[in-house]
């Protein structure tokens, strides 16, 4: 079974108005400890996410505003360096995912969109359910060697593969995998291998596989 | 007086060695609450720097190690995706502040480079002794109102300027600050302005200042303050 956001996030989140002031928003982060809060509008959507990274401009240039600016991003940082109210200072469209989300997924929209939080949303109403961290999603390498040895050999030799999990040798170190055994083809090796890979807590993968009938054509070097 | 990044730094940094596996630095991370560490060589030198999104690349995209890229941002999140210690995960060189910068320089470096921590080395031996974070920075943003008003009056008007404060009203709430009063010289009004916003924990600055003698009298262009 793959971990879903709605298994590792987290429900209790604080949010913001979109009034809400700037030293408002400073204080909630201390008092709370956390480094985003998304902005909800009087109806309860999420309209945007201000994170500390949206606050940091206007330390970076409390001057921001004398500057004259032509490219659109540099305008952009500008308006947060100035912005007093969160809905000013937030960063919009929002990102967010829904409760079944993969892990894997969230990691992605996370890298793509270059954020560190994602508000969890109902896919039906909309409305707030949850917020996920990269901590959060991390938490999936901390699985213990021996789940993910089990998994391999069970869910990907056995139940996928159809082979044999007598005959392959599995070691798991700190989430390493070493895949030690003989398949039929040649062919079978990488998608195996490509299998391993995506068992959650996997962070790496030798093989040290063997075939007896090699059905690849023989490859031209790139 | 202006904070300096060794009165915000946290002391207490964890680091990592360069051989240290990739389960290892998740492990330190969980145990400590830390979202990013800085990876030492062998002599203490910052090496460079493992976050939580190096790490997540990981989860992003298992199979990376199967495919091929030509540009080399995509190369290098490649290489951190299929890396198993902290010296294949790690963003290089790293980023570090000396502890004597101020805190505006530490919030520049933050933006510049879009990282959300600093480590912080001494500036004669260039060995780590701390950390900074956003949220240290975004600190100086909870002096008091009163504090905020005494450095406008004390600092900028009377000490910089050399003015008079009481023609001034300075009045601040929520770190927003108000100035009122009569300056000497209009060509004096903006540069006002830029020291008050420039004072540590100001949030926005709105000015009512009138003038005795208008000397700015071909203003080139529109004042963007």
């Amino acid at each position: 079974m793959r971990t879903e956001v709605r298994d590792v996030m987290a429900t209790d989140v604080v949010s913001v108005g979109e009034q809400t002031t700037f030293k408002e928003i400073v204080e909630v982060m201390y008092r709370d400890g956390v480094r985003a809060l998304p902005v909800l509008d009087s109806t309860g959507q999420v309209r945007g996410v201000v994170s500390t990274s949206d606050l940091l401009c206007k330390e970076a240039d409390p001057a921001a505003t004398e500057d004259f600016h032509v490219l659109p991003a540099h305008r952009r940082a500008q308006r947060k360096a100035e912005a007093v109210t969160a809905a000013e200072l937030m960063t919009v469209p929002p990102v967010t995912v829904s409760p079944a989300t993969t892990v894997q997924e969230a990691a992605r929209t996370m890298r793509r969109h270059d954020v560190n939080q994602l508000p969890v949303t109902d896919g039906l109403t909309g409305r707030l359910v949850g917020i996920v961290s990269r901590a959060d999603l991390l938490g999936v390498y901390t699985r213990p060697d021996a789940d993910i040895q089990g998994d391999i050999l069970t869910e990907v030799i056995a139940d996928r593969f159809r082979l044999d999990p007598g005959r392959f040798d599995v070691i798991v170190d700190r989430g390493r995998v070493a895949v030690q055994g003989t398949v039929e083809r040649r062919s079978s090796i990488a998608t195996l291998l490509h299998a391993v890979r995506r068992v959650e807590g996997v962070v790496s993968v030798t093989s040290r596989l063997e075939y007896r009938l090699d059905d690849l054509y023989p490859v031209v070097a790139p | 007086m202006r904070t300096t990044v060794k009165d915000i730094m946290t002391t207490a940094v964890v680091a990592v060695e360069e051989m240290t596996p990739f389960k290892d630095i998740v492990d330190v991370m969980h145990r400590l609450h830390v979202s990013a560490v800085p990876v030492l060589n062998r002599t203490g030198g910052v090496r460079g720097v493992v976050s939580k999104s190096d790490l997540l690349l990981k989860e992003a995209a298992p199979d990376a190690g199967e495919e091929f890229h030509l540009s080399p941002g995509r190369r290098r999140e490649q290489h951190k995706a299929v890396g198993t210690v902290a010296a294949d995960l790690m963003s290089a060189p790293a980023v570090t502040v000396p502890a004597t910068a101020t805190v505006e320089q530490a919030a520049q470096a933050m933006c510049r480079h879009r990282i959300g921590r600093l480590p912080v080395v001494d500036p004669d031996s260039g060995r780590l002794i701390g950390i900074v974070g956003r949220a240290d920075v975004l600190a100086v943003y909870r002096r008091p109102d009163a504090d905020i008003r005494a450095d406008v009056v004390n600092q900028v008007i009377t000490h910089a300027f050399a003015m008079d404060p009481a023609r001034f009203e300075v009045a601040v709430r929520d770190g927003r600050v108000t100035v009122k009063g009569t300056v000497e010289k209009r060509s004096q009004t903006p540069l006002l302005i830029h020291a008050v916003r420039h004072v540590e924990g100001v949030v926005s600055v709105q000015d009512d200042l009138a003038y005795e003698i208008d000397d700015d009298d071909h203003v080139p262009f529109q004042q963007y303050y």
